[in-house]
């Protein structure tokens, strides 16, 4: 079978490319493809055209499943052609080529023979991958001859690693001494659980043994109970008479005892209280009564003791006036003396003043008594003199001092002289507030000035174009910006145009010497015959046959024309020549026309080129002068507009610019004259203001106007001058008003001090009429005369004030007298002892003694309140004490006693017997309970008849057979609480069933790897014994071959290959250097040449199955990227021989590979494809 | 008039046989099944409160020695006597086997009958008679029908029997018997035990296999359950079977012919499953799936059965929601028609294919082959060694057949690359 076409209609990256692989013989077709040039889709492609495409394909990047589709042509073993489409799908993928028509793959199958798809890509193909492998299996494996045959020859490279994955996967699952292997870890998993099982198992006779125990102990159990229970009741019947014998006892005694009180009236214990407390209470109230009585006895006797003075407690109220009465009579007594000496000094004290006013005066001095107004009179002008004097004084003061001011100021006013007037400089003063600011305006305005008009200058005079001075410059006209623009615009075009045209002519002049050069090269590689020269030559052939006619009908010819037609050209020898050679020329020109028609043609398109060139050169040319002459109209417009403003002008994108400068510039001298005038008006003002000042300033001043003087300078000397002159005229105004307010005051202090010497002559004539009633002169003081009254008026206060104390001496002594009649008189009655002492001491102890009767009196009032207190408390004890009586009287009767003082007896004897029967009673109790409801009579009679020596031996008998039996039932209970135990852990647990089915997993588990372990090992021994088989058969013409190619893959590195036999007689291929003496095995080789040993086995094993198979084509995928030159070339070389006998496709990614291939191999056999755009294979 | 539960062979504890473990398989689901399914026996009586129970024959396995078992039994027993219904035991051929059987305390409400004669039970509330006889001895090879007595007049009668009947494949050919006979004794059922299928052998009088009450293994498929008889006033008998199983088995043949590889085999067993969960009244399925007829997946899943029997179960088990144990896996697919191959290619492949047809006739070489397999053999328990087909190497059809699936797996291993699919 041989791939004529393969055909990638839709598929990987492909559409509809189609790939011609039916050159050669059978042909090495190299597919060259860099990378995502859709190689490995080439190479999947071919596989699947033949054997389907998958179900998961990825080369459905661009067409999606349904439309996939890989065209083939096979040429079938008989020779004949096949062709069809592969689809992707299901069922009935193969088509006719019409895709529709289902083509049954047995057809194809024929083509395959029996290779299937895995085999195909196995046997039929190899890449890099599979070569190294290959190699490095060999090396691995030693060279193991029957395995490098057999994996060589099938294309599986890594066979030996199958084999080994065979036995190893197999050993994993069983070993026959292993114990980790699956398989024997299960059936050691099967044995243990099997052992689970019978231990989980309850075995059935187990159970019934513990039931069977169960129940005997139950049975037992039961029967220990009843007989314990006996013998535990005549235990207890006997501990209670042991317990009951010494009651019996004790309760005789009892009874004995309570015989003997057995008459005693039983008394309550609340009743002995009862006793005890009255008994106490007697007591309390007999011990009242007798200290009651005493106390009343005591009482009697102090009081019988006490007297008690009557009488005079009768007189007390007059002995307490007395006694009150006698502290004045004291004190005045006391007193007399004293007053006695005031009264003699008051008298003296008068006397000497009387001496002391002089005169003749009586000595009571009556005379001297002075009316009350004279006295006012002489003190109201005494006050008045002093006012007069100072008056006098104080205006005569004045008028001095007044008088010498007066007389300085008008000193001073004479040297002060009368300021010029200065009104008219003030008024020119006013007019220039800052005369400073007005000259600094003006020079800095000057300045300014001066600037801009020196920068203006340089301005203009770098203004092109323009000569002139400012002004003129200002007032020129200039065409507007919108004219300039317009010209500019059309400037610009006819220079656009003008250079459009130019450069038009430049391309057509090439274009026609372009024409002219191809004209003059067909020309050179022969005379181009055109339709004229044809045209030519057969008029010339016509003119001929005229001549030829014309001779051959009339037998003669023009000689002239004949002539003319013979000479020329070519020159012939007569007419005849000539007509034929005219003849042949014309045919020849024909038949070159027609031979040469590509070039004749060519030539006659140059012709007409050159001539439409010329044409439009020309009209270029015309075009251009039109444009130049239109452009130099436009020119001399521009110069025109300009004329005006006198300026030749320059382009109209420049004169833009100047005009713009020229409009600045313009306006900017424009303003400077405004500003010139500005400052022009400013100097004027400034020197009127000047001479104003001046003016102004002259009169007034000591040194004159100065008339050089700056506005600024002459304006500062006038405001000094004003200033000075204003401080002179204040001055003087100053001293004239003071000249004249002390004028004024000197006139008024003349005035008073007149008035002051009038008001004093005047009381000088008052004053010596009020001295007269003091017996003074005239010329006596004030102050004289205030003495002399006062003198006076002390006289008479001395003389009262002894007339006073005379009076009160004589009352104090007849009081006195009149004290001691009446106190002596009392005495004398009540008590006479007394009468006889001076009644300041008789009074004293008059009211002594009344003091001590009182104390008396005060002690008898309270002993007999204390009498009164003893009796009640006295009959109130006595009370108490008969009730008491009363009570222990009733408590006699109840306890039948004759007296109380019998009571405690009784008492004590009902106590005993309360106790006595009290015992018996719990006694009684006692019994009862041991008796266990028999009665108690019945048990202390049975009870004492029998005898307590054999009691305790027959209790310890039945302690000890009590205590037996209790063991017995302990031990049954356990024997019953175990068995029950046992048999509730038997309760039908699934235990043991859950284990058997764990044991069935166990057992599928290892059924399946029993089967599995089975499969492999069938598997590995088939495989063993088919490499041998496969050794055996082919062995001798591979090795042979492989030998060769070996050889001549390695470049003669090795003179071939040679099988050895190692000690078990098992042969393996080793490598043979020339000569044959050295020899070299696999593990000693190199990779490539391990590679190379792989190859040369598996194309020698591929010829031997094409010997004697119909051929399958060969896919090689790039396995020489590892080769060096050299041996790829050599492996080409044999891949081509190869292609011989078989189709064989060789992909490779490198264009080295592809050189390679061109230069070292035959054209016959070498078929290149590529799968690369520029290629143009791909569409 | 009144309704009786009719059951037979509860084989309490047997084990479901040969299933593996695997990661997802429903372990708990099928735990303990035999247990459960007499649970589910006991509830419907107590639901339907049935008149009486009968069991005809095999409570346990015959090799099954744990007592827990019969304990169970027991206690089960003891619920029924608490509704006061009664059950009436006769020994099966296994029962005569078991020890338990032997030594096990009944609850009181449990009557057997005797194991050397036929007896009679007349049950005169309902007006029934019981006629049965147990196994004295495991096999007991004659027809112990003839010997049951003759109908009570005037009652509904019943006869109670272990029997293989006529026979069945798989089971022991015990106390045979046939319709005819049973028939002619008069009685108006028969409650025949030992066979495991369910079957109705004859209407009126009724003579009725009711099978087993849950499946051990593949070859017990369908519903397990009982037979709920009613019988009416004119003692005419209805019968209704109720399952009792907790889980069933079931074999699933799919076919593969879509499959082109081996994730859409698994997905169509995925849908088969699914498809056949449905039928089984919601209980979990113990499934063994076999993939048949030709599909171009055959080489995939021949060449790797270990991986795609993996895969298979991974996709049931998520299919399955936790109900479907894979039992097993058979691939039995072929490959497809049109790439059987007509001649042998030549070259080493070609040599082994040529050796795979030469082994299909050489006995002598397969028996060679086999002999490898021996030392295996001896070292796996009996219970595989003897009931299994996993390891036969003295058997030459096993040998064949095992071989013919090697010769897949081999090419597969040695012309499969994984790059190309």
């Amino acid at each position: 079978m041989k791939i004529l076409h393969l055909d990638l209609i839709a598929f990987g990256p492909f559409t509809d490319l189609s790939l011609d692989l039916s050159g050669g013989n059978e042909g090495l077709h190299l597919i060259y493809g860099p990378n995502e040039a859709g190689k490995s889709s080439t190479l999947r492609a071919l596989s699947q055209m033949l054997y389907g495409i998958p179900v998961r394909s990825p080369d459905d990047f661009i067409h999606p499943y349904t439309r996939m589709r890989i065209g083939g042509t096979l040429r079938r073993p008989d020779g004949a052609g096949l062709s069809f489409i592969r689809r992707k799908g299901r069922a009935n993928t193969l088509r006719e080529p019409d895709d529709t028509t289902v083509l049954e793959e047995t057809e194809l199958l024929t083509c395959l023979g029996g290779v299937d798809e895995d085999l195909f890509a196995t046997m039929f193909g190899i890449d890099h991958g599979r070569l190294v492998r290959g190699g490095e299996e060999i090396i691995r494996g030693g060279g193991d001859v029957g395995r490098v045959l057999f994996a060589a020859g099938s294309g599986i490279a890594d066979l030996r690693q199958v084999q080994a994955d065979l036995q190893a996967e197999a050993e994993d699952l069983f070993k026959p001494s292993g114990q980790k292997p699956r398989i024997n870890e299960g059936i050691a998993g099967f044995k243990r659980i099997k052992k689970a099982i019978t231990e989980a198992e309850l075995p059935g006779r187990e159970w019934g043994r513990h039931d069977e125990a169960l129940r005997t102990a139950l049975l037992q159990k039961a029967d220990v109970e009843a007989e314990l229970e006996q013998k535990q009741a005549e235990l207890n019947r006997l501990e209670r008479i042991t317990g009951a014998l010494p009651l019996i006892a004790r309760r005789k005694d009892l009874l004995d005892a309570h015989s003997e009180v057995a008459d005693a009236v039983l008394l309550t214990e609340e009743f002995s209280k009862r006793r005890a407390k009255a008994f106490e209470e007697l007591q309390v109230a007999r011990n009242l009564v007798n200290q009651a009585q005493g106390n009343l006895a005591d009482i009697q006797k102090n009081r019988e003791a006490l007297d008690v003075p009557e009488r005079l407690l009768d007189q007390a109220d007059r002995i307490e006036a007395f006694h009150q009465e006698l502290g004045s009579h004291r004190k005045a007594r006391n007193d007399r003396p004293r007053l006695e000496g005031l009264l003699s000094g008051a008298r003296a004290e008068a006397r000497d003043i009387l001496i002391g006013l002089g005169g003749d005066r009586s000595p009571d001095g009556e005379d001297l008594r002075l009316e009350k107004t004279a006295v006012i009179r002489v003190r109201e002008l005494g006050g008045a003199y002093e006012g007069l004097v100072a008056r006098r004084e104080t205006a005569e003061e004045a008028i001095e001092t007044r008088s010498r001011q007066v007389k300085v100021l008008s000193e001073r006013l004479g040297e002060t002289p009368d300021p010029p007037d200065t009104t008219e400089l003030e008024a020119a003063l006013e007019r220039i507030r800052s005369p400073g600011d007005l000259e600094d305006r003006l020079r800095t305005e000057t300045e300014e000035i001066q600037k801009t008009e020196r920068e203006l200058h340089r301005a203009i005079e770098k203004l092109p174009l323009w000569s002139g001075g400012a002004a003129e410059l200002a007032a020129l006209t200039v065409p507007p910006a919108e004219t300039i623009d317009a010209f500019e615009t059309r400037m610009g075009e006819a220079e656009e145009s003008l250079k459009r045209l130019q450069a038009e002519r430049e391309e057509l002049y090439r274009k026609q010497a372009e024409v002219k050069e191809q004209l003059h090269r067909i020309r050179l590689s022969g005379d181009v015959p055109a339709e004229v020269d044809l045209q030519a030559a057969r008029e010339r052939r016509d003119e001929g046959w005229k001549l030829v006619r014309t001779a051959w009908e009339i037998g003669d010819y023009p000689e002239s024309a004949a002539r003319e037609f013979i000479d020329g050209p070519p020159p012939a020898m007569d007419l005849a020549d000539a007509y034929e050679t005219s003849v042949r020329t014309a045919d020849s020109v024909a038949d070159r026309l027609r031979r040469e028609a590509d070039r004749v043609a060519h030539q006659a398109a140059l012709v007409a080129e050159r001539e439409k060139l010329v044409n439009r050169h020309r009209d270029a040319v015309k075009r251009l002068e039109t444009t130049r002459s239109r452009s130099a109209e436009i020119e001399a417009e521009w110069v025109d507009v300009w004329k005006p403003a006198g300026i030749t002008p320059r382009s109209p994108r420049e004169m833009r610019s100047w005009a713009g400068r020229q409009e600045v510039l313009a306006s900017r001298i424009t303003a400077l004259t405004e500003r010139k005038k500005g400052a022009d008006a400013l100097r004027m003002e400034v020197q009127k203001r000047t001479a104003d000042i001046g003016d102004a300033l002259e009169p007034v001043s000591e040194s004159g106007s100065g008339k050089d003087d700056t506005l600024t300078d002459l304006s500062r000397r006038a405001k000094s001058t004003l200033e000075r002159l204003n401080r002179l005229r204040n001055k003087r105004d100053q001293l004239r008003a003071d000249m004249a307010t002390r004028e004024t005051e000197l006139a008024e202090a003349k005035s008073r001090a007149d008035k002051a010497d009038k008001a004093l002559a005047d009381w000088r004539h008052r004053w010596a009429e009020a001295l007269i009633p003091l017996g003074l002169t005239p010329e006596a003081s004030p102050s004289q005369a205030e003495a002399v009254i006062d003198d006076i008026k002390r006289f008479f206060e001395k003389r009262k004030e002894a007339a006073i104390l005379e009076k009160r001496i004589s009352s104090i002594d007849q009081e006195v007298q009149r004290f001691a009649d009446e106190t002596a008189d009392f005495a004398g009655r009540e008590a006479p002892e007394l009468a006889d002492l001076p009644f300041d001491r008789r009074v004293p102890e008059l009211h002594a003694r009344l003091t001590r009767a009182r104390e008396t009196d005060t002690r008898r009032q309270g002993l007999e309140k204390q009498a009164i207190q003893e009796e009640k408390r006295l009959n109130d004890a006595r009370r108490r004490l008969s009730e008491i009586e009363a009570r222990l009287e009733a408590m006699c009767q109840e306890a039948e006693c004759g007296t109380y003082e019998a009571l405690p007896e009784a008492e004590e004897r009902s106590a005993r017997r309360a106790r006595i029967e009290a015992d018996l009673e719990r006694l009684n109790e006692n019994l009862r309970e041991l008796s266990a409801g028999v009665p108690l009579g019945e048990f202390i009679e049975t009870a004492s008849a029998s005898d307590p020596d054999t009691l305790p031996p027959r209790m310890d008998r039945l302690t000890e057979e009590i205590e037996t039996l209790h063991t017995r039932k302990s031990a049954l209970d356990q024997t019953i609480g175990g068995e029950r135990a046992e048999l509730a852990q038997m309760d039908g647990s699934a235990r043991a069933a859950e284990l058997a089915e764990e044991s069935q997993s166990i057992l599928a588990r290892l059924e399946g790897e029993v089967d599995r372990y089975v499969q492999l090992r069938l598997a590995s021994a088939v495989l063993s014994q088919a490499i041998e088989r496969y050794r055996k058969k082919n062995q001798g013409p591979i090795l042979s071959r492989a030998t060769a190619l070996f050889a001549h893959m390695t470049l003669g590195a090795f003179a071939g290959l040679r099988l050895e036999f190692d000690e078990h007689g098992e042969g393996f291929l080793v490598g043979v250097r020339p000569g044959g003496r050295e020899i070299v095995r696999v593990a000693g080789m190199s990779e490539g040449t391990a590679d190379q040993l792989y190859l040369a086995v598996r194309l020698a094993s591929l010829e031997a199955y094409l010997a004697k198979n119909e051929p399958m084509p060969f896919v090689v995928d790039d396995i020489l990227i590892k080769f060096d030159d050299d041996r790829a070339a050599a492996t080409l070389q044999v891949l081509a021989e190869l292609s011989g006998r078989t189709q064989v496709i060789f992909f490779t990614h490198h264009r080295h590979l592809m050189d390679l291939a061109r230069k070292e191999l035959d054209e016959e056999r070498l078929f290149i494809h590529m799968l690369t755009e520029s290629s143009g294979a791909r569409r | 008039m009144f309704t009786f539960i009719h059951t037979a062979d509860l084989h309490l504890d047997s084990p479901l046989q040969k299933l593996e473990q695997y990661e997802g398989a429903p372990v708990e689901a099928l735990r303990g099944a035999t247990r459960r399914a007499l649970e589910n026996l006991v509830a419907l009586a107590l639901e339907r409160s049935v008149d009486f129970v009968l069991i005809a024959g095999d409570l346990f396995d015959r090799d099954w020695k744990d007592y827990n078992t019969g304990l169970f039994f027991a206690a089960q027993m003891a619920k029924l006597r608490e509704a006061d219904i009664p059950v009436f035991l006769i020994g099966g051929n296994h029962d005569a086997a078991s020890r338990i059987t032997k030594i096990l305390n009944f609850p009181d409400n449990v009557r057997r009958f005797p194991a050397d004669r036929p007896d009679t039970i007349a049950l005169d509330d309902f007006g029934a008679a019981i006629h049965g006889q147990g196994y004295a001895t495991p096999a007991i090879t004659h027809d112990l029908s003839l010997a049951y007595p003759a109908p009570l007049p005037g009652y509904f009668n019943i006869g109670m029997l272990h029997t293989a009947a006529t026979g069945r494949e798989g089971h022991d050919t015990y106390a045979p018997c046939t319709v005819e006979g049973l028939v002619a004794k008069g009685y108006d059922y028969w409650a025949l035990g030992h066979i495991h299928t369910r079957e109705i052998l004859h209407e009126r009088p009724f003579i009725v296999f009711p099978g087993n009450i849950q499946g051990r293994h593949i070859r017990e498929c369908d519903p397990k359950g009982c037979m709920v008889v009613s019988v009416d006033e004119q003692g005419d008998a209805t019968l209704e079977f109720q399952p009792l199983d907790v889980m069933r088995w079931a074999r699933l043949k799919v076919d593969m012919a879509d499959a082109a590889d081996g994730f859409e085999a698994a997905e169509a067993v995925c849908e088969a499953l699914e498809a056949g969960l449905e039928t089984q009244d919601g209980l979990p399925v113990a499934a063994r799936v076999e993939l048949t007829g030709p599909c171009r997946a055959h080489d995939i899943l021949s060449g790797d059965p270990e991986r795609w029997i993996s895969q298979i179960r991974a996709a049931a088990t998520d299919a399955g929601a936790g109900r479907i144990w894979v039992e097993k896996v058979l691939l039995q697919t072929e490959p497809l028609a049109q790439k059987r191959k007509d001649a042998t290619p030549d070259g080493p492949v070609g040599e082994i294919l040529s050796f795979f047809d030469t082994i299909q006739e050489d006995p002598e070489l397969r028996a060679s082959l086999g002999s490898g397999l021996e030392e295996l053999r001896r070292k796996l328990p009996p219970e595989l060694r003897q009931s299994s087909d996993a390891l036969c190497p003295e058997d030459d059809d096993w040998l064949v057949k095992t071989l013919a699936r090697v010769r897949p797996l081999l090419l597969h291993r040695l012309l499969y690359r994984g790059d190309r699919r």
